[in-house]
Parts: structure tokens; C-alpha cells; sequence
């Protein structure tokens, strides 16, 4: 028993890697006032061009940047179409998720299945001293890492910087922000570009740490997932991590229990996260804070000389 | 010694897609100044303001500030240029802090790179102003009038040497109004350079140096002296004939009951405030006139009687017996409504004017029609409508947000009117127009109450209160005060009664 | 120097909105047809493809007409939604939930034998109706996004049928995880073309009757108010929460019935393909190109149905993925919505610099 629990505590933060690199993306957009419904999208254009980049001889960092770089792309289209053209935001990120989809599964039709290299954990012997679970916990790789200190990070920005402070404005008030000298469009730009870092980082984390291969609608949903997530966090990169790190340990109970050789429902297992999720949500109306804490210009277009 | 003006405009035009908005308009500002510029709704002067903070660009025209021409491409370069502007509705972020709005609208431009570098600019202006504000409370959870004195540290800390107030009276008390004009005087005598716009005549007499009267986006009077002026004169520039007649009021007929409230609390609204203990009654063929800043609980009352909020304790009666709840079936009930705010609450702006029309007919137990609702029916009513009440520029199937305020507002009254109706709620109902606009409205609120309605008139407008109404209350802080007949009220007595309730 | 000036455009005339609709179609089909030459397609071929077999060939109008039949429902599913601004991101779950619903009332035999499909109509009908009224009775009670929600109940219906495939409700004769056939009078009977089924009834009916519900019905009229303005909906008297719930279980279960359709009319019972996770995007871009009119749904449904058959000889002929046709959508509804921009803004060029006396 004691195995199988050492084994799922070591495999949650693996889990809640991705989930937390989108969320803290998306959380970057919407505090500026931009909902992102495209993330499934990216992810999975940077998930397909990681392992795409790796097999053909591409290294990590080369991998990694080249996710990143595919889901920039992606992202710059949805920036185009959410900011500049004005299109209704949910659209906008519709079609983006639906090219994210269909170019990826193009792009990686003929990748489809074929093992990489990866990403692997930090070296077993630096954790040889401490207790198993903890080891377990703590030898992760370098992307898992990256996701945390990044959640923190971010969240200081965001609270305690000037430049936070510009984002929070242009989410909460657009025309007090353009007033007080904000650029409202190119701090929008910027936030959805910055947060299409880390969708797409949430992506390669996926094939490049998760699967080590792509299939064909691998991201199954987590974009999604990550949506609910900014209003669970009630748009805090802090309480992202802990949403998070829920979300990975109910996903890395599937494998656990099915591996456990016990007569489980499998697909009922399966659709736990989803049913959490919304759960989740459901709960979290009944508190009024949370509604208070979305950003109150979320997903308004803004255009100065419209006399409001 | 020739002093160069602190701002020079002169036959500046703009128009918002087809509709002009200036004319040729032209304005001067001298340094060490409070210069009012004075108009009806619509004249113009707000928009003139805002090209010269950079919020709007001119068609054409000159714009010279401290003698060179400038054109903003942008708030911002305005505002690097020593232009403050204080707009009539305030431009802070609301659940951020008191500090935080400052640092975001002046630490670039000030260069402070820390917090304490921030408080401490904020506590030294404070002290030089004579105001103190608590750093940390956030925005809208603040009164109106600290929000001013907010608007006017941000706009000082960020460098400007020309002050722009829009309407800085309309939302305050009596005593916060000479406070706040007070203001404006000794930022004149530092140095500085004050624009006024307003459009209330005792704030330029009282005030100001020297006055420019605008209508219709042209200027009427340029820069005279304000020692000179008189109400008549200045108004008589507003608006371009004689002042028109006020509505004439008929002899009273006390007749019955038919609204009452009793002992009504309720929840405050976002920004407002609970309701305490509201007690009134309205008889049909009179006009209560509730007198009151906006923020003091006429949003919650408002709300509370047309039935979308639900009281915590009290009682609403319609005709001696309990109101049924809702909207819905208080508007079966005889209920009508005329909302502040036109187009965010009363109209429905992307649709058109025969739907707008039609939708109030559709509700209830006997809609009018139920299953087919045709084309032809909604154009003879909308017809009807546009011709009963004079609504200008506008066909049938016109979009509603395209109208102007007046029209837009005899719109609103076309729908609220039709149909036979016991209680009219009017709530500012003539915020935003031009006084041809005011005077059709108001007419169709007195020619209401003489077809036995009981009208409520809840406004900001002191002036529109005592020319209307057959008794007055006067509301301050979620409180109501005993409704007085007319004759025994006048603006002092009104003045105190909102003191005293605080 | 010019600079490009966006204003707000305010006043749309019917023939710009006809111009946008049509620019938009052009420039997203043009796109698509220049991607698929580079793929080694020819300009003929591309059209006999899509043109020729998908309508002209009796076999490829078959398969695009039945497939037709539950994108027209689908389409209106979201058309309803969308009327009060409701987004159904959920038409998925919604199929899988009336396709369960009906399945279940013929493998438990619910009701007189005589009534047996209409039962199942009716089942999934209301399958469907919970499956989204419940996502709008959150969006009202508990400000849940129902972006997410629906979304999310797509995925818990999938998984539902996985396991009632896999278990409780599997075929014990067959290899694959299927229900039992459903009996004969419980299908819906051929039309004597091909594949086509009594189901195109239905969703003419439907789309008939969203028409008159959006056009003529004062529920429509209040819908158009509350999608305005909700404020002033509700302080003019609108039951504005009775209203969206109203309309988004009506969205349900007309989703309910497409999967009604798929299961009494293609399939005869229940399996793992009834419920395509592709009808979610689908659906929006029928929806949308139909600017959300009943019967524009109807031939935007065909459209998109055509669509699908051309993609499928394209898998077959040139290798070419399945998540093309995907793509391929996508770039249309990009350049559709893209184009509206013109309808909402207008782009006025005016000069930088010193402003001339």
C-alpha cells in the first residue's frame, strides 16, 4: 500500500506541472482583461511541435523553444483577432482552440506514437538521503520546477510591481487605465502573448515530461480544465498552485488505481477530474468573494473614442 | 508685460462619424485664472475639454498651449504636457487602492520607483491642499467627495499646471460644492491655470474670473469678464432666445392615496447605501419631489419600488393593498418607471424603435400578443409613438442608440405612457438634456399628474424639484425626511434637512 | 503621415452585413483551397471533390444529406443559445445524453410498444434539455461560466457512455462495445435515398419552429431584450432568468434529438461513435455562419455537412488527417468573424501632425 502511495505523491506534481503552466498563462490574460478560450489549442500546437522538434534530432531547450515558439504563433492569431479586430473574445478563442486542434493533428499525423527521449527528472542520487516519499516528491525535472517558482513569481509581479499594477488596471477599468497613460491594446497584447508562454509551456510539459510521444487529442481537455481553474484560483498565481496540485493528485489516482489491479470503474475514474472541476465551480458561486475577484473588464473590448 | 495664454483654441471642429459635435469652437485660458466655460447639455464643452486633454483629436482647428501648437496624439502626452483632466465621471480603477491609482497614473511621470517615494509625494500634497485621504481604502469604497479630492491629488502629482474640472458640483452636497469651488480658486492663485465647465450659473458667478459661454458646439460669448455677467445675460447665451417659461404649476387637489411605503430597509446597492426606515406616500394627481445628491439610496429606492430589489423589512402598497412582487406584475399593477440612466436600464440600444415599443406590451397576463407577434402591428405602434411624442430623426425601425438624449428620453416616456398607468417613477429624467428636451419632459410629468397619476420625481436637480413638485422630501445617507408641501420649503431649509441627516 | 483612426461604425446597413458575410465566406474558402493545392491536390480535383461528389454524386449527396440531419438540429442548438448570449459549448454531452436516454428506453423497455420511439423522442428530448438547463440553471444561481460548464459536460457524458458501452448496457454478441440493436419499430424508417431517414422531418420541424420561436413568439421578442440589455430587461419586466434557462434547455434538447437522429436513424443502437467531440466546433460554425437564423441553419448544416463527406474521400484519396476539416472550419469561421469587423467598426485614415488653421 505504502508503495502505491509513494508512487501517486511522486507522480502528482508531474501532474499538476501542466495544469499550473496554463493556468498561470491564463490568469496573466484575464487580469488584463482577455479571456483566452484558445488554450487547448495552444497547448497542443506546442505539444506536437516539441516532439516534432526532438525526434528530428532537436535537443530539450531546441524542443522546448520550438513549442513555445509554435504556440506564439497561435496565440499571436488569437491576440489579432481578440484585440486588435474586437472579435467577441469567446469566439476568438473557439476558433483558435479549433486551429490549435486541427493544425496539430495534421502537423503530427505522421509523428503519431513514436517515443522521445524527453525530459528526465533530476538525478535520483540527489534525493538518496531523504525519506522515499519525499524523494519522491522532490525528483522532478527542471520544467515541474520551472512551473512553481514560476507561479510565484508571477504572482509577484503581478501584486507588487509597477507593471503589474498597469495589467491590473487595464483588466479592471480599460478607460481609467488609458486615462491614468496605459496603452490598453499593446498592454493586452502583451499579456496574452506572455501568457501564451506558459500555455505553451504547459503543453511541452505535457509530451516532453508527461507521455514522451504525441497522439492525437492528448491534451484531452486540460485547456479546459485550466479555464475553471482562473475562476477556482479566484485569479491568484498563488492559489493556482494549490488548484493545481489538487487537480494532478485526483489525475494521478487514475493510473494508480488501475494499475492496482482492483475492479474500478475505469471510465468513471476517468471522468473524475471533470466532474471535480465542475464541482468546484458549482461550490465556489455560492461565494460572493469569488465573484468579486474576477477583473471587472474581463472579456470588454475597449476603444477610446467610443462615448460609453 | 504680455503674458502668453495658458491655452488658445480657436475654430476647432469635430464630429463623431455624422454627428457634429463643434462647430468652430474657440476658447482662451490666462494663468492664475478660474475661467468657467458654461453651456447647456449638448453644447459642446466637455468635447472641446477633452480634445485639449488629448482624449479626443480635432477635425481641424488650433490648439496652442503656453504659446506653441500642439496637437495630443493620446491622454497621455496631454498630460505630460502640465494637462490635468478631472472628468465628470471620475477615471480611477475602483477595487484598487487609493495609492495604487496614484502611483498607476503618475509614477512614470513623476519617477518614483518605490512606494514610499509615492506616499510620501501624496502626504506633502496634502498637506499643502488641506485634505487628508487614507492611502490604503479602496476606490469605491470611498464617498463621492473623496474620490474628487483623489481625482485632483492624481492629476496635480502627475505635474499639471492646467487644471480641467467637468461638472465638479453635480455630484456633491451644498457644502461640498463651495469646498470643492473653493479648491479651484487657491489652485488658481498658486499659478496655475483652472477650466470650469459647468452648467449651473451660481458656479460661474460666484467663482470664476472670467466665463465663455458655448452652444451648440460654437462659442457664444469669449472670455468676458464674470464681474459683468448676470443670470439672465448668461442664460440667455445657453440658450439662445429667451429663457423659456417654466412649467406652470395648477392649483392643488389633494385626491387618494395610491403608493405607499412603510418602514421600507433594504440592501445597498454596489456603491450605494442601505436604505433606513423609508416611509412616503404619494396621491394621485400630485408630484413628490425627492431632492437629494445621487449615492444617498435613490438607486436602492428606486430599485425596491419597481420591484427588482427586495426589501429586508416594510411594506410597499399600491391602492390600500400589499404590491405584488416583481417588475412584471407591478407594471400590470399601473407601475411605471423612467431610469437615470436611459440607455443602460430603459432603453434597449441595439434593437429598434418598434421593438422597443413593443417588448412592455408583450408582458403580463394579457400581453397584447402572444403567439405572432407582426411586423405591421409594431410599426403602427412605434408610428404612433414617434408622432404622440415628437420624436425626432427617427423611423420606425431607427436603432435606438442612435437617437440623441432628448429624443431617446421622449422615447422612453412613449413607452412608459402608453396604456393606462397609476404610478410614475421618474428618475432623473432630465440629466443630460438640452433645456427643449427638459421642458417636453417635464410638461409630460405634469400633464401626468394632472390625469390623476402619482408621480414620484426623484432628482438631483434642485431647481427641477422645486419648479415640479407639490411636496418635498429630501433624502440623504438612506434616509427620508417628511415630505413638505412646496410652499413651505426653499433651498436653505433643503440645504439643512441633508446636513442635519448625515 | 496617416494613421489608420477606429471608430465605432453606427449604423449597419442589411446590404454591408450581406457584403461582410459573403466577403468573409470568399476569403476563408480561397485560404482553404490554396492550403489544400499545396498539398498536391489539383483545382479540378478539389472541385469535383467538394462540389461534384458531394452533392452531384448519389452517394456523397446521400452521406451529406443524412449527416445533415442532426447538424441542422445541432446548428439550431446553439442558434437558440446563442439568441440570449448564452454560449453552448456542450452540444457533445447534449447528443451523447439524448442518445442515452433514448437508448435506455429501449433497452428497458419503457412504455407500450406502440409508443416505443415516440418515448424515445421524447426521452431524449429531455435528456438533452437537462443536460444544458442544468449548465443554465448554474450560469444563473451560482454565476457559473457556462463556457465551462457545457464544456465539462461533455466530457462527463463521454465517459458516462464509455462505461455503460463497456458494461451494464454492452452487446454480449458483438465483439464491439455496442448496445443491442434496437428493434424495428424503434428506428426511424428510410426514405427510399440511400441512407436518408424520416429524422430530415424532424429537423425541418425544428428549424420551423425555432424560426416562428425567434421571429413571431413574444418569447422570442423578450429573448432579443434580454440578449440587449439584461438590466433594462429586467426593469421593464422580463423574467430574464426564466427566459435564458428557457432557451438554453431548449438548445439541449434539440442536441438531444440529433443524437435521437443518430441513434434511431444511422446507427440502430447505441455506440462509441455516436458522440464526436468534432459536433462541439461544428455546431458553432453552423450557428455562427447562419448568424444564428433558423433557417440560415439549415443550409449552413448542409454546407458543413458537405464539408464533412468532402473531408472524408479526402482522407481516403490523399492521406490527408481528419483534423484538416477542423482546421479547415476553423479558418472559415476566422475569416467570417474577422470580416465583421467591418460591420462593427469603421477605419477612417486622418492625418498626423501640426493640425492646419
Amino acid at each position: 500500500m505504502s508503495g502505491i502511495l509513494t508512487a501517486w505523491l511522486g507522480t502528482i506534481p508531474t501532474f499538476a506541472a501542466p495544469f499550473l503552466l496554463a493556468t498561470i498563462g491564463l490568469i496573466i490574460n484575464e487580469r488584463a482583461g482577455v479571456m483566452n478560450l484558445g488554450v487547448e489549442g495552444i497547448m497542443a500546437v506546442a505539444a506536437v511541435v516539441a516532439v516534432i522538434v526532438n525526434l528530428s534530432g532537436g535537443d530539450i531547450p531546441l524542443a522546448i523553444l520550438g513549442g513555445i515558439g509554435a504556440g506564439l504563433v497561435l496565440t499571436a492569431v488569437f491576440a489579432f483577432m481578440a484585440v486588435v479586430l474586437r472579435i467577441e473574445q469567446v469566439l476568438a478563442g473557439l476558433v483558435t482552440f479549433a486551429l490549435g486542434i486541427g493544425v496539430s493533428g495534421y502537423l503530427g499525423d505522421s509523428f503519431e506514437n513514436q517515443p522521445i527521449t524527453g525530459l528526465s527528472p533530476l538525478p535520483a542520487a540527489w534525493f538518496a538521503h531523504l525519506p522515499p516519499v519525499l524523494a519522491g516528491i522532490l525528483d522532478q525535472d527542471l520544467l515541474t520546477y520551472f512551473a512553481f517558482v514560476a507561479a510565484v513569481a508571477i504572482w509577484f509581479v503581478i501584486e507588487h510591481t509597477d507593471l503589474g499594477l498597469r495589467l491590473r488596471a487595464t483588466g479592471e477599468d480599460a478607460p481609467a487605465a488609458d486615462a491614468a497613460g496605459v496603452s490598453v491594446p499593446l498592454m493586452r497584447i502583451g499579456a496574452v502573448m506572455a501568457g501564451g508562454v506558459f500555455c505553451a509551456l504547459a503543453g511541452t510539459h505535457l509530451t516532453l515530461v508527461g507521455s514522451h510521444l504525441w497522439v492525437d487529442g492528448m491534451v484531452a481537455g486540460r485547456g479546459w480544465i485550466a479555464v475553471a481553474m482562473v475562476t477556482l484560483s479566484r485569479w491568484s498565481a498563488l492559489r493556482a498552485i494549490a488548484a493545481a496540485l489538487l487537480f494532478g493528485a485526483v489525475e494521478a489516482l487514475v493510473p494508480q488505481l488501475l494499475s492496482s489491479g482492483l475492479n474500478v470503474p475505469v471510465y468513471l475514474i476517468e471522468m473524475s477530474p471533470y466532474l471535480a472541476t465542475l464541482a468546484y465551480l458549482l461550490i465556489s458561486g455560492f461565494f460572493q468573494t469569488t465573484a468579486d475577484a474576477q477583473p471587472a473588464d474581463l472579456a470588454r473590448p475597449y476603444l477610446r473614442e467610443e462615448r460609453r | 508685460m504680455t503674458l502668453t495664454l495658458a491655452v488658445n483654441l480657436a475654430n476647432i471642429e469635430k464630429s463623431f462619424g455624422t454627428r457634429p459635435a463643434l462647430l468652430g469652437a474657440d476658447f482662451s485660458l490666462e494663468w492664475g485664472e478660474v475661467h468657467a466655460l458654461l453651456g447647456e447639455n449638448g453644447a459642446g464643452k466637455s468635447t472641446l475639454m477633452n480634445v485639449l486633454s488629448g482624449f479626443y483629436t480635432a477635425d481641424s482647428g488650433v490648439v496652442e498651449v503656453d504659446g506653441h501648437p500642439v496637437r495630443y496624439e493620446n491622454p497621455s502626452a496631454a498630460a505630460a504636457a502640465g494637462i490635468g483632466m478631472i472628468h465628470q465621471h471620475f477615471k480611477l480603477v475602483g477595487p484598487l487602492s487609493v495609492i495604487e491609482n496614484i502611483r498607476l497614473a503618475c509614477a512614470r511621470r513623476a519617477g518614483w520607483k518605490t512606494q514610499g517615494q509615492a506616499l510620501a509625494a501624496m502626504q506633502e500634497l496634502g498637506l499643502q491642499l488641506g485634505f487628508k485621504l487614507n492611502p490604503k481604502s479602496r476606490v469605491d469604497e470611498m464617498a463621492v467627495s473623496d474620490r474628487q479630492k483623489l481625482e485632483i491629488m492624481k492629476v496635480l502629482l502627475a505635474g499639471a499646471k492646467i487644471l480641467i474640472m467637468d461638472e465638479p458640483t453635480a455630484v456633491l452636497t451644498e457644502e461640498e460644492a463651495k469646498a470643492a469651488l473653493g479648491l479651484a480658486r487657491q489652485l488658481a492663485q498658486s499659478g496655475r491655470a483652472v477650466v470650469l465647465i459647468t452648467h449651473k450659473l451660481r458656479d460661474v458667478l460666484g467663482y470664476s474670473d472670467r466665463v465663455t459661454v458655448m452652444r451648440a458646439g460654437k462659442t457664444v460669448i469669449n472670455g468676458a469678464s464674470s464681474a459683468g455677467m448676470t443670470g439672465e445675460s448668461l442664460s440667455r447665451a445657453m440658450v439662445g432666445a429667451e429663457p423659456v417659461a417654466a412649467v406652470p404649476r395648477p392649483a392643488t387637489r389633494p385626491r387618494r392615496e395610491i403608493l405607499r411605503l412603510i418602514k421600507i430597509n433594504a440592501a445597498a446597492t454596489e456603491h450605494g447605501v442601505p436604505l433606513h426606515d423609508i416611509s412616503l406616500d404619494v396621491r394621485g394627481g400630485e408630484i413628490l419631489g425627492i431632492a437629494g445628491v445621487g449615492g444617498n439610496g435613490q438607486a436602492e429606492l428606486v430599485e425596491t419600488l419597481i420591484g427588482i430589489r427586495k426589501a429586508t423589512s416594510g411594506e410597499v402598497i399600491f391602492n390600500e393593498s400589499p404590491a405584488p412582487d416583481g417588475p412584471e406584475e407591478r407594471r400590470e399593477a399601473g407601475l411605471r418607471f423612467i431610469p437615470a440612466d436611459r440607455m443602460g436600464m430603459g432603453l434597449f440600444g441595439e434593437l429598434a424603435l418598434n421593438v422597443n415599443v413593443a417588448v412592455p406590451r408583450l408582458l403580463g397576463q394579457k400581453p397584447e400578443k402572444r403567439w405572432f407577434v407582426r411586423k405591421p402591428w409594431m410599426t403602427g405602434i412605434a408610428k404612433t409613438a414617434i408622432t404622440d411624442f415628437e420624436v425626432a430623426g427617427a423611423a420606425a425601425e431607427t436603432t435606438v442608440r442612435l437617437l440623441s438624449g432628448g429624443n431617446a428620453q421622449k422615447l422612453m416616456l412613449a413607452r412608459e405612457f402608453a396604456g393606462h398607468f397609476a404610478i410614475l417613477i421618474a428618475h432623473s429624467p432630465t440629466r443630460g438634456l438640452d433645456i427643449r428636451a427638459v421642458q417636453a419632459v417635464q410638461t409630460r410629468l405634469r400633464a401626468a399628474a394632472e390625469k390623476n397619476v402619482a408621480v414620484l420625481l426623484i432628482s438631483e436637480d434642485l431647481d427641477e424639484i422645486m419648479e415640479l413638485s407639490d411636496r418635498v422630501a429630501v433624502m440623504s445617507h438612506g434616509r427620508l425626511s417628511e415630505a413638505e408641501p412646496i410652499g413651505e420649503v426653499d433651498r436653505g431649509k433643503i440645504g439643512r434637512l441633508m446636513l442635519e441627516m448625515a | 503621415m496617416y494613421k489608420p483612426l477606429v471608430s465605432p461604425r453606427l449604423a449597419v446597413s442589411r446590404r454591408l452585413t450581406a457584403l461582410t458575410l459573403t466577403g468573409g465566406i470568399v476569403t476563408g474558402l480561397i485560404v482553404c483551397t490554396c492550403f489544400l493545392l499545396t498539398q498536391g491536390m489539383g483545382l479540378s480535383d478539389l472541385a469535383s471533390q467538394f462540389i461534384g461528389y458531394t452533392f452531384g454524386d448519389p452517394e456523397g449527396l446521400d452521406q451529406t444529406l443524412t449527416r445533415s440531419i442532426p447538424f441542422i438540429l445541432m446548428g439550431l442548438s446553439v442558434a437558440i443559445c446563442l439568441r440570449v448570449k448564452f454560449w453552448n459549448i456542450g452540444v457533445q454531452g447534449q447528443v451523447w445524453a439524448g442518445a442515452m436516454a433514448a437508448t435506455a428506453v429501449s433497452l428497458y423497455h419503457i412504455g407500450p410498444a406502440a409508443l416505443r420511439i415516440e418515448a424515445m423522442f421524447l426521452a431524449a428530448a429531455i435528456g438533452g434539455g437537462l443536460w444544458c438547463g442544468v449548465c443554465g440553471a448554474a450560469r444563473l444561481y451560482l454565476r457559473a461560466n457556462e463556457v465551462v460548464t457545457t464544456l465539462l459536460m461533455n466530457y462527463v457524458a463521454a465517459f458516462l457512455a464509455q462505461q455503460l458501452l463497456y458494461g451494464a448496457w454492452r452487446n454480449p454478441t458483438d465483439s464491439y462495445p455496442v448496445s443491442q440493436s434496437f428493434a424495428p419499430g424503434e428506428t426511424l424508417a428510410l426514405l427510399g435515398f440511400g441512407h436518408l431517414h424520416a429524422g430530415i422531418f424532424i429537423s425541418l420541424a425544428g428549424a420551423l419552429f425555432c424560426f416562428w420561436l425567434c421571429t413571431y413568439s413574444r418569447v422570442g421578442f423578450m429573448a432579443r431584450a434580454v440578449a440587449a440589455n439584461p438590466l433594462a430587461a429586467r426593469a421593464v419586466g422580463i423574467p430574464v432568468g426564466r427566459v435564458v434557462l428557457l432557451m438554453a434547455t431548449l438548445g439541449g434538447a434539440l442536441s438531444g434529438l440529433a443524437g435521437f437522429c443518430i441513434v434511431c436513424g444511422e446507427e440502430h443502437k447505441l455506440t462509441q461513435f455516436v458522440g464526436d467531440p468534432d459536433f462541439i466546433f461544428k455546431s458553432i460554425v453552423i450557428a455562427y455562419l447562419a448568424r444564428a437564423n433558423p433557417l440560415g441553419v439549415i443550409i449552413a448544416a448542409i454546407a458543413v455537412a458537405g464539408l464533412d463527406t468532402a473531408g472524408d474521400s479526402l482522407k481516403a484519396f490523399y492521406q490527408l488527417p481528419g483534423a484538416t476539416v477542423l482546421a479547415i472550419e476553423a479558418t472559415l469561421l476566422l475569416c467570417v468573424s474577422s470580416f465583421e469587423f467591418l460591420l462593427r467598426y469603421r477605419l477612417d485614415w486622418v492625418k498626423t501632425g501640426k493640425v492646419a488653421k
